[in-house]
């Protein structure tokens, strides 16, 4: 299947997810509520949220997750034709590190919220530590990739010279009909 | 030194705006056509492109409202700055290279005269023209809003008292401050823009770390004693979902890491390399500052909310005067200064960008989108509408009311993503990309994004607005491409889409 058709099914997956999740009834304050001691504040819902939504809560991410690295594989340079095995493993530890990351974040969180025991990951609570230090650094793969491999699969040197030759070839003709244009 | 904290910001502040008017006189030189004046004659270095990328990204929304946001609602606001590393990651995969090359192949000096080129369409062009100037006219009245907003606390401070019950006026702070940015935007172009960016960036970052060092101490015990307090009151607003929930703060996460790919003023910035190789190291560099500048918004908001919920500090009237109120009253008066004048930077290197790309929608791109060609003596012309744009954007701020100023705001971020994620981060790299399909994505973004904030409609679950319309611009830009013939394009724009 070409990536444009994984695009599309990665978007009408998350349709089907945010349609299921929006029809699902929200309780009172499901969003959040005025706190009650300090005005410019917010608590969270005074309701639990239902494990429903957390499932697809979950499966919202990882949705976006397939849909963004698809995204970034159509930005691999058309051209080559060797040498991509090393850059699908690269992607391909990247999407589960950063899945991993989604998926271990909303365990924890679950565990913390259903036995109101919230156990610290250094600075943080362990669900909040995933996604700072999970969730934000988990793409740097992707980073390490573009870095490393930009002359070999973003823009090869073969590349670089066949645009030359076009931009060359553009100049060339405008200036040409720009001659034909002025008789003088 | 307490003494004099007013008179040293607002100082740091001045000296800071003189340093704006300097640059502005020295590029004025290096200024002299409408492709520099666009496109800084495409010959800028990695470190400063970087720089210009992600300052232009944090704007005044993120020194100011992302501390309130943290205040008020935990971490859900965080997501805005979780997605730092995959946004910049899908930007540069997506366009970063294929925009740089588009714009040295047909010498274009604007985001929909690339787009133009690459749907062979004159439609396409422009409707992304008429979106990124409703974007930035919203987006400028709300910058400069803020812009005075912090030029006026400044000078009441000091002033107040010998001028009116209500202080300084605030249209004076608006001309004061539109004045400095009108002047090194008319005089030195996109030049001037990005090497004030460069400043900019730079004390963004200083004052975030220096920020961030000062809220960790101004709680016992730093990020492990603000979270401790947190869970004690309330343990949702420290959770990873906050106190909007997991799909309300999964939905931002969506707009923004994916919506970073569509922003005019940042994208534009990316076709202004000298070199094509130079991308590659822009990518870490922009995560790097970018990541940087966002520790002050989370610390300044968590460490404000822990402080007021230990008794500490009064309780805060609006969550926004977070980051004014943690300066004043915890760090040392030149840091305050240093950030305040951070903050106008911020505000400023986000402006400047919007002016520069909103004078080029008037005067080359909608124009050749009507009638074929540009405005004839285009640098006359673009120093003419920057001018006028900047007093447009003023009144507009001053006087159509704060829920329209909202209103136009609210186009910034997520209409861009939903016009320009489809129609440039897909269509720049899929030859079946139809200018149906990009027309449909553009006036889609534009309908759904104004009418649902006019009509104030809300999403059960707290589910963002923007990441609909985003959603939906999608499906229908790729079903759309899908369903439709393969459209014939120009052989060189084949020539590198095949590369």
């Amino acid at each position: 299947m070409s990536a444009e058709r994984w695009l599309l099914f990665w978007l009408l997956l998350m349709c089907l997810v945010i349609g299921v999740a929006l029809t699902t009834p929200e309780p009172a304050g499901g969003h959040g509520v005025p706190h009650d001691g300090h005005a410019a504040m917010l608590k969270g819902s005074p309701t639990p949220p239902p494990d429903r939504i957390l499932l697809l809560g979950w499966l919202f991410g990882l949705t976006q997750i397939g849909f963004f690295v698809t995204c970034m594989s159509l930005g691999i340079s058309h051209s080559i034709r060797q040498g991509r095995g090393s850059l699908w493993f690269l992607f391909g530890v990247g999407t589960l590190a950063y899945a991993g990351s989604l998926t271990m974040m909303s365990i924890a969180n679950r565990t913390a919220i259903r036995s109101e025991h919230f156990s610290f990951l250094g600075w943080f609570p362990a669900a909040t530590s995933w996604m700072l230090f999970g969730m934000w650094s988990a793409p740097l793969l992707f980073v390490l990739a573009y870095l490393v491999g930009f002359d070999r699969w973003i823009i090869p040197p073969e590349s670089l010279a066949r645009f030359e030759e076009l931009v060359a070839a553009n100049q060339s003709s405008s200036s040409a009909s720009e001659q034909s244009a002025d008789p003088d | 030194m307490e003494a004099y904290r007013s008179q040293i910001i607002l100082g740091s502040v001045a000296l800071y705006m003189l340093m704006c008017i300097g640059v502005g006189l020295w590029a004025m030189r290096r200024t002299k056509d409408a492709h520099d004046f666009f496109m800084a004659g495409r010959s800028l270095g990695i470190f400063v492109t970087s720089v210009a990328v992600f300052s232009s990204t944090m704007s005044g929304f993120g020194f100011v409202g992302g501390p309130g946001l943290v205040y008020q609602m935990g971490m859900s606001s965080i997501w805005m700055v979780v997605c730092t590393a995959i946004g910049f990651a899908l930007s540069f995969h997506l366009i970063a290279t294929r925009i740089r090359l588009f714009a040295e192949l047909r010498d274009s000096i604007s985001l929909p005269d690339a787009v133009g080129s690459r749907y062979r369409s004159r439609s396409v062009s422009f409707w992304a023209a008429v979106a990124i100037l409703l974007g930035v006219i919203g987006y400028l009245a709300a910058q400069i809003r803020a812009m005075a907003t912090v030029l006026k606390n400044l000078l009441d401070d000091i002033l107040g008292g010998y001028v009116s019950e209500t202080g300084v006026p605030l249209e004076v702070c608006v001309a004061v401050s539109c004045a400095v940015l009108v002047f090194y935007c008319v005089t030195g172009g996109i030049i001037a823009g990005v090497y004030t960016d460069v400043v900019q960036g730079v004390m963004m970052v200083v004052a975030a770390i220096l920020v961030c060092w000062a809220a960790m101490s101004a709680v016992d015990g730093g990020f492990r004693g603000m979270s401790e307090t947190l869970v004690q009151d309330d343990p949702a607003t420290i959770s990873p979902w906050g106190t909007m929930g997991i799909l309300g703060s999964l939905s931002w996460y969506f707009v923004f890491a994916l919506g970073g790919a569509g922003q005019p003023h940042v994208v534009t910035k990316m076709m202004m390399t000298k070199k094509v190789s130079d991308i590659r190291l822009m990518l870490p560099l922009s995560i790097i500052g970018y990541s940087f500048t966002a520790l002050l918004w989370i610390s300044i908001g968590l460490a404000m909310r822990a402080l007021v919920l230990q008794g500490h500090h009064p309780d805060l009237v609006h969550a926004d005067s977070a980051a004014p109120q943690f300066l004043q009253s915890y760090t040392n008066p030149l840091l305050a200064g240093l950030v305040f004048a951070g903050l106008l930077a911020a505000i400023m290197s986000t402006a400047d960008s919007f002016l520069n790309i909103g004078a080029a929608a008037v005067v080359h791109d909608i124009p050749r989108a009507v009638r074929g060609e540009s405005l004839g003596n285009e640098l006359f012309w673009a120093r003419t509408a920057t001018v006028l744009i900047a007093v447009f954007a003023s009144l507009f701020s001053l006087y159509a009311g704060e829920r329209m100023v909202a209103l136009l705001g609210a186009f910034g971020w997520g209409t861009f993503a939903a016009a320009l994620v489809p129609t440039v981060a897909i269509g720049f790299n899929w030859k079946r990309a139809t200018p149906l399909a990009a027309n449909v994505a553009i006036i889609t973004s534009l309908v759904v994004n104004f009418g649902v904030k006019f009509f104030q409609v809300q999403l059960p679950w707290g589910f963002d607005v923007g990441a609909l319309s985003l959603l939906l611009s999608l499906v229908l830009f790729v079903s759309i491409s899908l369903l439709s013939r393969t459209p014939k394009l120009d052989d060189d724009i084949e020539a590198v889409m095949e590369l």
